[in-house]
């Protein structure tokens, strides 16, 4: 079966990309991973690979011109798959017509249902029998072009089988209540704060913290998600991402402060909301917790620091090193249990930030104050196990720089969960971003 | 049954035209005999089916027909091939399913065919050349130009459908075929006066309103005399005939076959009437050629034989994806 | 060249495809049981007394003569064997079996002779014979007399299979299978025979192994073969009133297959059905379906359904025939089944 490469969506605020360059012709094999063609948004020029094996069939955008994210760039024919001219453009017109149906559906306020034609439903019943879902072949196929968890999807079909149409219908629910995703600057007490904001205004609040040399972009294969019942804000920290980065003091309780500032700055719907943190973004949303009890209503820490003294020494050398794309490769390949999560787009990404001007010297100093001399300085054990509000400690297995023990701690508060995910290293987020959305989208909404 | 070396039709025929005949019988039995022996070596696939000691009937027969003339043959059909003029180094690269046999490697022994020479195959259905030959007799009568189908069957095949059929349709439509049975006493194990319910097969003509003969089959010019007036007399749009060609096979229905349904006794009686040697000493006796000429005959022919074995041997098989070829003119 | 358009019925239009192709080629020879009928009888010499037992042979013997057009006695094997023998030397016969159920008596003739020579022969042969025989249920015809087994043709390689549901494409296709230097064998459905519709004027043909889309839809796809393209088209009409938008597809050739126009219309509607009004196992419509199972899996939103005969011989009875052949209501039923 054929798949389409479409433009990505780096972030929730990029709308368009250009085609820099295809590095395949039409004709040549790719492999599912390989980069096909070089994409520059606002952001970045970046490395598109392919998501799927076989041989790129047709190239719909060429060099030099734009498209909107979502937009088909190329076919790609399975190995051994035989397209006509027709049936491409048939493919291409489908997906047209797929993403044209959402788009039109998703300014819709609430959830907006698509009856397909025809008579009578049956009624509506889960299609999940002994754990596997019953979905026709092209509801599947569908379901993988537009990342719709067939789990979470209801079938109308024979025996509550799913069919194409309750994937569109899934797909449409899902993008409705998003809305538009909003980029900003807040200024907070002078220093301009790069953030994005999406979600429906009426949902529950989640604002997202990232850890030590991320930034917002740490987040990207989870906002889409959450954006459909949460209304998020996630921010760039002072001296991280296209935040300033003033000489100033990055501890965590200076960030736990500006934090806090920066919430006020949102406005007043944002005085109570629930935080999800990164490695050191969960220590300075725990120490804002501390502070705070009353703002904060759930609480996320997801691998986070703070919970004990144990780092991995090497991994804060490599953060510290000069930011080279071999530094940067090296110091991203001990965030994942798997080695091939680190694109060249990744790589390419980081290094581009951690080149910014200040950048380098902002990293360093927050480092220093949290992490100096290959430990964990912060120790807020206690201050978790005095809250409250409910906490879900969320881990990846096989964390190598922050141990899966130190998640334990989160028992220890009245109402804390723990959560561990197999196969997966220190960014549980990106690396197993679907059961996280899964899981952190349940804990957030429990009633 | 007549024998007829001094008939009217027989006299006619010229020393070039007695040495043609004598070389082809030897070309088929000495064929024959080397394809039995290959094939106990291993190096044939497949089945064979020899024809050795009914030379005369595919001789005496195709003596009268030019290319333009159709035959049929049948799964002993090495020596019809051979008397219609198939190519021997195509025959025996065939036999060894080369590309550069007759078929081109599809058929094998069962179906080899040249139809640019009128020869419509072998066939592996007893039975199913009748037809054939009754359609090319059609195209023939057509196409107005004086050609002739014949077609060779076995006593097996007399009992066939097709061959009441075949009869039947050429007898209403006149059509020029003659249809040459060679009885050479068995179907496959089973005795033709088991098999058979009428004695001579040559009777049955009788009730398909065409004339029907008896021949030794052994004889070259007896066969050649009937044959002759069959041929002239389709020739001349009277319609077809029967030729009944009393032979003998001297090799198993296939090689392989135990032979446990005949007597040495009758094989040797048969071999002792060997139609080859029967024209050797016609020939000898009529001082037309010397054993000393037709042994030089009988080197030469080896000489062919031997080099088509070894144009076949060296030729190469066939691709595999040659499989695939050949079924359709056009498709779609 | 074909210009103006009239009425013609099915019958018709393959007489006239006769007609022409016979004036265009000398070659061309029609046999068969009572092609003309009358032989030897005289005041028939020219003329015939029946022209096919449902006289779609009608005066092309006024024409062309006892010469070529050449009644036979009831002897399958005799003369579809000799139509092989005299297409591989030189003729272009239309050979007819009567009732495609008899094929049985002949069958050798067809399939291990005519279908193979070409192949067996390393390609040094050809067979450019087309045998014409009836096929379908309806007419109370019978267990022996009312098959269609087209499937069996199809199954063989040497074998093309051409099975017409118009007037117009009869005339077309029968035109292209004389002129094709395979054999091929022309299915015409009996119950198809008094349809009228528009047949382009003159000489005209439709090549062998392209399909055709009868009506243009988009919610599921209808392949259907013969008479079953009629069926469809009707139950369509009552699909219509529902908000169901059927596509048929009209395969018009089963040998070779046009595939592309039957999976670019999967593609397109994601659902299909398959209405065959032969026996079920075996058959065009499982390998129909087998296609669609492999070349459009992911396309696929429901199952495949085929519509096809019960797997019994056709009945006598009225009630049991019409219960035989799959009816319009049923593939309503069908469809609505899949769409929900």
């Amino acid at each position: 079966m054929a798949t389409i490469l479409s433009m990505p969506k780096w972030g929730l605020a990029m709308k368009t990309g250009l085609v820099v360059a295809w590095l395949k012709r039409p004709g040549e094999a790719v492999r599912q991973g390989e980069p096909v063609v070089e994409i520059e948004s606002e952001k970045a020029t970046n490395e598109v690979d392919a998501p799927a094996s076989g041989t790129l069939r047709w190239i719909e955008v060429p060099e030099g011109e734009k498209a909107p994210v979502g937009a088909a760039l190329a076919v790609i024919a399975a190995a051994g798959e035989e397209l006509s001219d027709e049936q491409v453009a048939a493919l291409l017109r489908e997906d047209a017509e797929i993403k044209r149906q959402r788009a039109a559906q998703a300014g819709h306020a609430g959830a907006a249902t698509a009856t397909p034609t025809g008579a009578s439903r049956t009624a509506r019943t889960p299609a999940v029998a002994g754990g596997r879902v019953s979905a026709s072949p092209a509801a599947r196929r569908l379901a993988q072009e537009l990342s719709v968890d067939l789990a979470a999807v209801t079938g109308t079909g024979p025996g509550g089988m799913i069919g194409r149409e309750d994937v569109l219908r899934a797909a449409e629910e899902g993008q409705a209540a998003a809305g538009e995703s909003e980029e900003c600057t807040v200024s907070v007490n002078g220093i301009a704060t790069h953030c994005l904001l999406a979600g429906p205004t009426n949902a529950r609040h989640v604002v997202f913290i990232h850890g030590l040399g991320g930034s917002l972009a740490t987040w990207a294969l989870n906002l889409s998600a959450f954006a459909g019942k949460f209304r998020l804000c996630a921010l760039d920290l002072a001296g991280a991402g296209d935040s300033d980065k003033p000489v100033t003091d990055y501890s965590v309780a200076a960030l736990a402060n500006f934090l806090e500032r920066f919430l006020d700055a949102l406005g007043p719907e944002w005085q109570r909301t629930s935080l999800v943190g990164h490695s050191l973004g969960g220590a300075v949303a725990l120490a804002f917790a501390g502070q705070h009890p009353e703002r904060v209503e759930r609480l996320v820490l997801v691998d986070s620091a703070g919970l004990g003294t144990e780092i991995d020494g090497e991994t804060l050398d490599l953060v510290s090193s000069v930011p080279t794309p071999e530094h940067i490769r090296a110091e991203l390949t001990r965030f994942f249990a798997d080695p091939t999560m680190v694109q060249q787009s990744l790589v390419a990404q980081i290094q581009q930030q951690r080149t910014q001007p200040g950048a380098y010297e902002a990293l360093l100093a927050t480092k220093d104050a949290a992490f100096g001399g290959g430990q964990q300085h912060y120790d807020l054990r206690a201050t978790l196990a005095g809250l409250s509000q409910p906490v879900l400690a969320i881990w990846g297995e096989a964390d190598g720089v922050i141990p899966v023990a130190h998640a334990e701690a989160a028992r220890q508060a009245a109402n804390g969960h723990v959560e561990i995910l197999a196969h997966c290293g220190h960014c549980p987020h990106i690396e197993r971003s679907e059961a996280f959305n899964r899981a952190v989208m349940a804990f957030l909404d429990e009633a | 049954m007549a024998t007829k070396n001094d008939s009217p039709g027989v006299q006619a025929l010229d020393k070039a035209h007695l040495l043609h005949m004598y070389e082809q019988m030897v070309t088929i039995r000495q064929f024959e005999e080397r394809a039995g022996k290959e094939f106990a070596a291993g190096k044939i696939p497949g089945f064979v089916h020899l024809y050795a000691g009914e030379e005369a009937v595919a001789v005496g027969v195709c003596s009268h027909l030019t290319d333009d003339d159709f035959i049929t043959s049948h799964h002993r059909g090495h020596g019809h091939c051979i008397a219609k003029g198939v190519d021997l180094r195509e025959m025996v690269a065939e036999l060894l399913g080369k590309e550069a046999g007759a078929c081109r490697g599809k058929g094998g022994s069962m179906h080899i065919a040249d139809v640019h020479k009128g020869m419509l195959g072998a066939n592996g259905i007893v039975g199913g050349g009748l037809p054939l030959a009754t359609g090319a007799g059609l195209t023939a009568k057509q196409q107005g130009r004086g050609q002739v189908a014949v077609c060779f069957f076995g006593d097996g095949a007399a009992n066939q459908g097709t061959f009441h059929e075949s009869l039947n349709l050429a007898g209403i439509w006149k059509l020029p075929v003659v249809y040459v049975a060679e009885n050479n006493g068995y179907a496959e194990s089973t005795p033709v006066t088991y098999h058979m319910s009428c004695r001579d097969i040559a009777e049955r003509a009788a009730g398909y309103h065409m004339p029907g003969v008896t021949v030794d089959g052994l004889n070259i010019f007896a066969v050649y005399e009937a044959a002759g007036e069959a041929i002239a007399r389709a020739r001349r749009g009277e319609g077809p005939s029967l030729i009944e060609c009393k032979t003998y096979r001297y090799f198993g229905h296939f090689e392989g076959d135990a032979i446990t349904y005949r007597s040495k006794e009758e094989v040797d009686s048969y071999r002792s009437r060997d139609a080859i040697q029967s024209l050797r000493r016609s020939l000898a006796e009529r001082g037309i050629a010397p054993d000393t000429e037709l042994d030089a005959v009988d080197e030469q022919v080896q000489e062919r034989i031997d080099d088509a074995w070894r144009f076949a041997e060296a030729a190469p098989l066939p691709a595999p994806e040659d499989a695939l070829t050949d079924v359709y003119v056009s498709y779609p | 060249m074909a210009i103006a358009i009239r009425q013609l019925t099915y019958a018709q239009a393959i007489n006239e495809a006769l007609r022409i192709e016979m004036r265009r080629d000398p070659r061309v020879i029609l046999l068969g049981e009572d092609v003309a009928g009358g032989a030897t009888v005289t005041g028939f010499e020219e003329d015939d007394a029946w022209g096919g037992v449902l006289g779609v042979t009608k005066g092309l013997v006024n024409e062309f003569g006892r010469d070529r057009i050449l009644d036979t006695p009831i002897t399958e094997a005799g003369f579809v064997g000799a139509s092989v023998g005299a297409a591989a030397t030189g003729l272009r016969p239309v050979v007819e079996l009567m009732f495609v159920d008899f094929f049985g008596v002949c069958w050798d003739m067809i399939f291990d002779q005519g279908a193979k020579l070409r192949y067996m022969f390393g390609g040094k042969a050809r067979c450019p014979l087309v045998i014409r025989t009836m096929i379908g249920a309806g007419m109370g015809a019978a267990g022996q007399h009312s098959g269609c087994h087209y499937s069996v043709f199809t199954h063989m390689p040497g074998i093309k299979t051409v099975i017409p549901s118009t007037p117009a494409d009869a005339k077309g296709l029968l035109a292209a299978a004389i002129r094709d230097d395979d054999l091929v064998v022309f299915f015409e459905n009996k119950m198809l025979y008094g349809l009228s519709g528009e047949v382009p004027e003159g000489e005209y043909v439709i090549p062998l192994g392209k399909a055709d889309i009868k009506r243009e839809g988009s919610d599921i796809t209808i392949v259907a073969i013969s008479r079953m393209v009629q069926q469809a088209l009707a139950a369509a009409d009552m699909l219509a009133a529902d908000g169901i938008s059927v596509e048929i597809v009209d395969p018009r050739t089963l040998s070779p297959l046009d595939e592309e126009t039957i999976l670019n219309s999967v593609a397109k509607t994601h659902r299909l059905v398959i209405v065959d009004e032969d026996n079920p196992r075996c058959s065009a419509a499982t390998d129909i379906a087998a296609l669609a199972a492999d070349k459009a899996f992911t396309e696929l939103d429901t199952p495949i359904k085929l519509v096809t005969a019960p797997h019994t011989p056709v009945p006598f009875s009225p009630p049991l025939e019409q219960f035989y052949i799959p009816s319009p209501e049923r593939i309503v039923a069908t469809v609505q089944e899949l769409m929900g």
